[in-house]
């Protein structure tokens, strides 16, 4: 390390083959106040710069074992995102020499015979240049330092907030789900619970735009579909209620778009409320060998999505739509449907649906296929895949 | 994306081509906020026929427009949608808060 004193502003290699040229300038070097250090040839230079990397290199071209282009390339990049100004000395003085020391990596070209006033005058710019470049390097850092708290600190919240959420959900293997964040928080959003009456009731939200605004509205609703459900409520109801809340909480121009599955406990009905999301399917398969999966009923998006009225507008109460024992509930967010892969193309709800319908196994076959399409291209927005199957066992409370 | 504004008689229509997408924020809310205050214009049109594309965050952007119209006592009106687009606008059922033509 370079042992500075309060006089010595800094420490400056000297290349030179010459004994005589070496001594000169490092006479002038030390009369700006310079500590010195030399090297005979370009493969001594490289190796005292990494030693001892000093603040500014005086190379000579012509020199044995190694010439100063070559140096200069080695040691720009030992430098590098750090500026380490390296100006050339030659007996030459004309322009295409300088346009090659420029191409060679140097900063600058100082002729022989030296002179004191342009040595100091070439010395004092790329001081400039290099305190600039410090600050830059040390901006960087600062910045890198704050972000990578502020990350810490994201994850670490979302993580609360997670538990929070998704803790009281059905634990179930009747229940699959997919869900992908695309930054830290998720404004998708999947809650379930089971009436005292035994029906079990899955809410899944999406809420405009990704990341901690969207996510903002998460806990509110959950907290409103886990107390309402507990006391019975009908699903309107919850809706119309987190649709106030919404309303209330977030700015014109936010929402948050929704599915409201209500599945009886005897697995013969199932009553869905689709705001704003895209088709519900209940898929079917009618054959004991697994082939032939069909949709047995679509449900599309008949309700403005929560948040947007201050009354929410269900007056079409949605038909009780007969299943039997067997059967998948297919939700998602229009992540899903809206992925892209790396030409631009969207998954969209047709592939959507034939993979659904393309085995028993409807999620997994989605979610593959999912995967495969977009490929190498991430999610651009919050993905999620929800899939109930219809089974005995699936309603936990009072299992008879 | 382009947006331009022109008034012809005492409607203002917004015409819009490309994707309408979070980017377009500032230059849709420029393009609308003069006609709000413009005491000539009665109806704002906004016309679709060009957007081959329309996310969420633009649909919250229309939202926008429709209460600042409202309290400007303004009419609004979507105009010409495509089929891609008709289909979001269908999905996110805002033919219950927009006329559409």
């Amino acid at each position: 390390m370079t042992v500075k004193t309060v006089e010595s502003k800094g420490l400056a290699l000297v290349v030179d083959d010459l004994a005589v040229n070496r001594q000169v300038l490092e006479a002038l070097l030390k009369i700006e106040g310079y500590q010195t250090i030399s090297a005979e040839d370009g493969a001594q230079a490289v190796q005292l710069y990494s030693e001892r990397q000093p603040d500014i290199v005086f190379m000579d071209i012509g020199l044995p074992v190694m010439d100063g282009f070559e140096a200069t390339v080695r040691i720009k990049a030992l430098a590098g995102t750090l500026f380490v100004p390296v100006i050339f000395l030659s007996a030459l003085s004309d322009g295409d020499a300088l346009v090659k020391c420029i191409e060679a990596g140097g900063d600058d070209f100082l002729s022989k015979p030296f002179k004191q006033k342009i040595l100091s005058a070439k010395i004092k710019a790329m001081e400039r240049i290099r305190n600039l470049s410090r600050t830059v390097a040390m901006q960087y850092q600062k910045i890198e330092r704050l972000h990578l708290l502020l990350l810490k600190e994201q994850i670490d919240a979302e993580q609360i907030y997670h538990r929070a959420i998704t803790d009281d959900n059905i634990t179930s293997q009747h229940i699959n789900s997919l869900l992908r964040a695309v930054s830290t928080f998720s404004g998708d959003l999947l809650l379930t619970a089971e009436c005292p009456d035994g029906t079990l009731y899955a809410l899944l939200g999406d809420f405009t735009g990704h990341g901690l605004t969207a996510a903002v509205g998460v806990l509110p609703v959950a907290e409103v579909f886990r107390a309402m459900t507990a006391k019975g409520f009908s699903p309107p109801e919850i809706l119309a209620s987190i649709n106030s809340k919404l309303h209330r909480l977030l700015p014109t121009g936010m929402f948050m778009t929704a599915c409201f599955v209500a599945i009886d406990k005897d697995l013969q009905s199932v009553s869905i409320w689709n705001a704003g999301m895209p088709e519900v399917l209940i898929l079917s398969t009618l054959t004991p060998d697994g082939q032939n999966t069909v949709v047995k009923h679509r449900v599309a998006s008949q309700y403005l999505a929560l948040g947007i009225l201050k009354d929410a507008d269900m007056e079409i109460a949605p038909a009780r739509l007969g299943i039997a024992t067997g059967d998948r509930v297919l939700l998602c967010s229009d992540g899903v449907t809206e992925a892209t892969n790396s030409s631009g193309e969207e998954f969209g709800s047709v592939r959507y649906e034939q993979a659904a319908t393309a085995t028993q196994n409807s999620f997994q076959t989605v979610a593959t296929a999912l995967v495969v399409f977009c490929g190498e291209q991430s999610f651009n927005d919050d993905v999620s895949l929800v899939e109930i199957h219809c089974m005995p066992g699936l309603h936990q409370a009072g299992a008879e | 994306m382009s947006i331009s504004a022109t008034v012809a008689g005492n409607t203002a229509t917004i015409s819009m081509t490309g994707r309408f997408d979070f980017n377009v924020q500032r230059d849709f809310k420029e393009a609308y906020a003069p006609q709000l205050t413009n005491a000539a214009v009665g109806a704002i049109e906004v016309n679709l026929a060009g957007v081959d594309y329309l996310d969420s965050s633009a649909l919250g952007m229309l939202l926008m427009l429709r209460e600042r119209a409202a309290a400007a006592g303004k009419g609004l009106k979507l105009c010409k949608p495509g089929a891609g687009v008709a289909q979001i606008l269908e999905i996110a059922n805002f033919s219950k808060l927009f006329t559409i033509v």
